[in-house]
């Protein structure tokens, strides 16, 4: 314990004038800050860059209470926060870094290629419950539908764009997290969930939306019909509401809307804020 | 009717040991993997070892101890031996409500308290204030029945020989030192695995570079095997696997520790 102490003291001293960035915020976007955050470092060795994904509303309001310097978001601000955002005098910057489809994903083994949104609203607002309802092909099975918990961003546009305004049926799972879904839908046969695009893997099966897929072109011209961008927020009032030059975060957010920056957002399966040559 | 105990006693034994050996065992193999120790997460925490949230365990436990050691001595030692009666029975019962507030009660205490309030925001100086004012009770509550076990004639004797009050506590505190140290084992155990407070109060899920200040947020061992198993898929699991073989291995060596000293407490 001695050594560790001696250690410890010894960082402090050496290191005290390094600069830290706290990002928080989006599950979804999550893969691709962490490939953002490995090459920053890269770029700037003087930075620790930090980083947390446990939802797009936890992100905001780590914005809010001052304990984060970036809010990842899978979804806009809603109403509720821009209120508080204005009552404390702040001024949250949205910068769009990538398009998004939700993916909705079952397991490979359940012979279903599309789906409509109407059937989708009536699984999750509890209206269908067994397999045999949507399609008279499928089996006689009770349908295993999660969701992600209210936390996430990806669930508010969920909310908006499926269920439109009805409420959520209580025999949702609520899950964690988009990792936790493919997992929850790989390993049951009768399962359904959404999750950002880049999170799918050949574990799960993409659906078909209303006939289109989830693809990057499909995505890109509005024709997939969960489409949505995702969002990186900061805090202008930190800096006197002007744009801020010599700091961290600018050089953050310049390096996340770089070329290079928005190469690794496509590695991360999402699309580039910019579009795609392909 | 004895059969029938010791049948039961030996199912208890053989599920807790499955439970050890199943998640030592498939992790144990990843600790030779070059750098499993030494290095940084690398590839979205698919490569590289684990060193960033060992440090960050280490420092965390480090700092709780430089914070519960006086805290909590002083504040066993007060009920122990210089308050009255009934305000030692308020101070006992108070730590003991205290040591059974849910773990995650005191995380959002530290979020709000030390992170917004004090303005520490996420740091490795919130967790610790966090994680200590969830141990400071824990050790109080074990202390001070060290301390009140040290028999009533030893004490009267020291008096006798005319010690003060201050000579005589400290003969209190020296002969109930394995019970002290055993405390302080077991609130290290507890520290060293506990997860929801530091998870919203300290820690983040990668980090690029170690801790260079208070004010830095940490990854430490049980909120990266948390990160790991909820964000990313099977490529980075072997991680998690590693880590969580690694931190049931430290608990075992605490816990026999804490074995072998009540045993000398006792002998």
């Amino acid at each position: 314990m001695r050594k560790s102490l001696l250690l410890l003291i010894l960082v402090i001293a050496t290191l005290i004038n390094a600069e830290t960035l706290v990002i928080k915020g989006s599950n979804t976007v999550y893969p691709i800050a962490q490939l953002w955050v490995e090459q920053f470092q890269k770029m700037y060795p003087n930075v620790t860059a930090t980083l947390e994904g446990a939802g797009s509303s936890t992100g905001i309001s780590a914005l809010l209470n001052g304990t984060c310097d970036i809010a990842n978001s899978s979804r806009f601000l809603k109403a509720g926060e821009v209120e508080q955002m204005h009552k404390n005098s702040r001024y949250f910057v949205p910068l769009v870094i990538a398009y998004d489809g939700i993916a909705v994903i079952v397991n490979p083994n359940l012979g279903i290629d599309s789906i409509s949104i109407e059937t989708l609203n009536k699984i999750y607002t509890g209206q269908i419950t067994e397999w045999s309802q949507v399609d008279p092909k499928l089996p006689k099975k009770t349908i295993a539908a999660y969701s992600r918990n209210t936390a996430s961003g990806t669930f508010e546009v969920w909310l908006e764009k499926v269920l439109k305004g009805e409420k959520l049926s209580p025999r949702i799972q609520m899950l964690e997290s988009s990792q936790a879904e493919i997992e929850s839908v790989a390993k049951n046969q009768y399962a359904i969930a959404y999750t950002g695009m880049g999170y799918v893997t050949s574990q799960v099966k993409a659906l078909k939306v209303e006939g289109i897929d989830p693809t990057i072109e499909n995505v890109l011209s509005g024709k997939y019909p969960l489409s949505r961008p995702l969002f990186v927020f900061f805090d202008l009032s930190r800096f006197n509401n002007m744009w801020p030059e010599n700091n961290v975060i600018a050089d953050y957010i310049r390096f996340i809307l770089s070329p290079e920056g928005q190469k690794l957002v496509e590695k991360a399966g999402y699309i580039p804020a910019y579009g795609t040559s392909k | 009717m004895k059969w029938f105990f010791r049948l039961t006693s030996y199912a208890v034994l053989i599920l807790m040991f499955s439970v050890i050996v199943l998640i030592i065992l498939p992790g144990v193999r990843y600790f030779f993997r070059p750098g499993f120790f030494t290095d940084f997460p690398r590839a979205s925490m698919t490569e590289g070892g684990v060193f960033p949230s060992i440090f960050g365990s280490l420092i965390l436990i480090s700092l709780v101890f430089v914070i519960v050691i006086p805290v909590g001595l002083l504040g066993s030692i007060f009920i122990a031996e210089f308050s009255s009666k009934r305000l030692s029975v308020v101070l006992q019962s108070l730590a003991g409500t205290m040591n059974s507030i849910p773990s995650i009660v005191y995380g959002l205490f530290g979020l709000s308290f030390f992170c917004v309030n004090l303005g520490l925001r996420t740091s490795l100086i919130s967790a610790s204030l966090t994680l200590s004012t969830m141990a400071i009770p824990f050790f109080i509550n074990s202390a001070v029945e060290f301390l009140r076990s040290v028999p009533k004639e030893l004490r009267e004797g020291v008096i006798a020989l005319g010690a003060n009050r201050f000579e005589t506590t400290l003969m209190v505190i020296r002969s109930s030192k394995n019970g002290l140290l055993t405390t302080l084992m077991l609130t290290l155990g507890r520290a060293f695995s506990e997860t929801a407070p530091i998870l919203i109060t300290g820690a983040v899920f990668y980090a690029t570079k170690l801790p260079s200040k208070l004010t830095d947020p940490i990854m430490t061992l049980p909120t990266s095997i948390y990160a790991i198993i909820m964000n990313l898929g099977e490529t980075a699991r072997w991680m998690a696997q590693g880590m969580a073989s690694m931190m049931t291995l430290v608990m075992i060596v605490i816990y026999s520790i804490v074995q072998i000293l009540r045993r000398r407490t006792n002998g």
